[in-house]
């Protein structure tokens, strides 16, 4: 239960670093998997190979995923809304590419393991007390930022460029500063991901989870904080919630599934921004 | 205060799109304290002057001066850091934001927006946004617009709208001021609130505004200096002179504004 707490907590930072710029900001994403791996594998390769210490490598990770989101979201700003998702998504291949075949990892094995936990955090508690903290700070840190005038330009750049420039900000400058922010926060989710999994793996990094975080920011709420928090609770607890239901396994697979994307399409329907978003696409 | 090379001066501008010619050899003076209307039937190019002005759009020829140095190779975002500010004919307000948000996000170099500056408490971010929020009320508080702050830009009626757009353009402190058709397709009953707004800027801030507008009774109540528009400046004057002159009534403005 504690282990499943804390995996929420990876997926809680994950959205609010996605809704940060698909919701706030209007940047479609379909990488942010990508990203999630650059985080884990900074963390891993660093804390299994060069012996940093745990603690240490989650805001190592936030810096080096920062850096390379930064790096790979500028030549694609030119890019007009569909096609910027779509190269989003040609960027989640090629990281995908670069794990699966220049990632280090564990003989005899497809991933990467061996991390080593500094003392006081070899139960699954204190990894899920340290994870709590850092999602809060990470909550933290996008709220101020979305409730701060930043949000009001972050939100306008969504809304509309030409005005913005008009009034004289350079739209480009704060969608890079946005992205870098949410490549950090995505980064720190790596590194948490990596450690509560104890093990990683290239195929844990693919448009599967890109895609997964759209769901739960899209359910929670597009441009909300809470929205997203609120998303991945309610959706991995609605899954989890399957197997203390006494449905024989072969039966609740398919189920799930099915009320799952029945729900999703009925949300989509009638309630677009999300259970309690501010923004929705059609505007 | 109006010395040869304050303001803005447009120097013989030539603008085609494929084969058509917008205008050819156009030069207009927008000196501060003083508002220029520019008039014209469609497609005169009214529009893209001020694109050009603002770096939406590249002249073939000619150029753009401020203050006698010329704007060459400006970015529409760079215009209000150098004095000049825009209004568009479809308002482009923000219209999720509200009306109040509308006029903060137009306020110039924020603390708040800031990354470095967020996180940093003693850098003021909570007090400026104060002071921002104030001035921003106050302003709309001048046009009336102050007890819609708080709704949606985007629910609101189109002439407030276009209100909201000037308000927005006067807080980002530009000196000059380029205003797409400000009264056109709006309720009469605001005219007068951008008449008025539009001369206290220019008698109390010394602003210089260029104003392209179709409709004939405001540019009457508004204009200092008037230039007919037709593929060059075909007239140029004082409002009164210009607007009484047989001819620009008889082959421009008649058969438009008739």
């Amino acid at each position: 239960m504690l282990f499943l707490a804390t995996l929420i907590c990876v997926w809680i930072i994950l959205s609010v670093a996605a809704n940060l710029v698909v919701g706030y900001t209007g940047l479609m994403s379909m990488g942010h998997a990508g990203y999630l791996g650059v985080g884990a594998y900074t963390a891993a390769v660093a804390n299994i190979f060069l012996g940093v210490n745990y603690l240490l490598t989650i805001p190592l990770a936030a810096v080096v995923t920062a850096a390379v989101a930064v790096v790979t979201v500028i030549p694609l700003l030119r890019l007009g809304t569909f096609y910027f998702a779509l190269a989003t998504l040609g960027l989640n291949f090629v990281l995908f590419d670069i794990f699966l075949n220049v990632g280090p990892r564990v003989e005899g094995t497809e991933g990467l393991f061996g991390i080593v936990l500094p003392a006081g955090l070899e139960t699954t508690g204190a990894r899920f007390a340290l994870t709590l903290l850092v999602t809060a700070a990470c909550v933290g840190i996008a709220w101020r930022l979305v409730t701060a005038p930043l949000g009001r330009v972050l939100r306008s750049v969504r809304d509309r460029e030409d005005a913005l420039r008009a009034l004289g900000k350079n739209p480009r400058g704060y969608q890079i500063a946005i992205w870098g922010v949410s490549g950090a926060l995505t980064g720190v989710a790596g590194a948490l991901y990596a450690v509560t999994l104890f093990y990683i793996d290239p195929t844990l990094f693919t448009l599967n989870t890109s895609i997964l975080v759209l769901v739960y920011i899209g359910v929670g709420g597009l441009a909300s904080i809470a929205g997203s928090i609120l998303g991945p609770l309610l959706l991995i607890a609605f899954t989890e919630s399957f197997r203390f239901l006494g449905v024989h396994s072969s039966l609740a697979g398919p189920i799930q599934q099915g009320i799952y994307g029945l729900l999703l399409i009925g949300l989509m329907i009638y309630r677009r921004q999300g259970l309690i978003g501010k923004y929705d696409f059609r505007e | 205060m109006t010395s040869a090379s304050s303001g803005l001066r447009v120097e013989r501008l030539a603008k085609s799109f494929g084969g058509v010619h917008v205008f050819e050899d156009l030069s207009i003076e927008v000196p501060p304290a003083r508002v220029t209307a520019c008039i014209g039937p469609n497609g005169a190019g009214k529009t893209t002057l001020i694109n050009i002005i603002c770096g939406v759009l590249r002249a073939d020829r000619g150029q753009v001066l401020l203050d006698g140095r010329p704007l060459d190779g400006i970015q529409p975002h760079e215009t209000v850091a150098r004095g000049i500010g825009r209004t568009f004919q479809d308002v482009r307000i923000l219209p999720l934001l509200t009306a109040l948000e509308n006029v903060l996000v137009a306020i110039p170099s924020q603390r708040g927006e800031r990354l470095r500056d967020l996180f940093l408490p003693w850098r003021g971010v909570g007090a400026e946004e104060q002071r921002n929020r104030e001035r921003a009320l106050a302003l709309l508080e001048a046009v009336g617009l102050a007890p819609v702050a708080a709704r949606p830009a985007g629910e609101l009626p189109f002439g407030q709208q276009k209100l909201l757009a000037l308000v927005r353009l006067v807080a980002t402190g530009a000196r000059t001021l380029l205003l797409d058709e400000p009264a056109t397709g709006i309720e009469a009953e605001l005219h007068p609130r951008i008449v008025t707004l539009i001369r206290r800027l220019v008698r109390d801030e010394g602003k210089a505004v260029l104003v392209v507008e179709h409709n004939m009774d405001v540019v009457r109540e508004v204009a200092d200096h008037v230039a007919v528009l037709h593929g060059t400046v075909i007239a140029s004057g004082p409002a009164d002179t210009v607007l009484k002159d047989e001819r620009v009534i008889r082959e421009y403005l008649g058969r438009l504004y008739a």
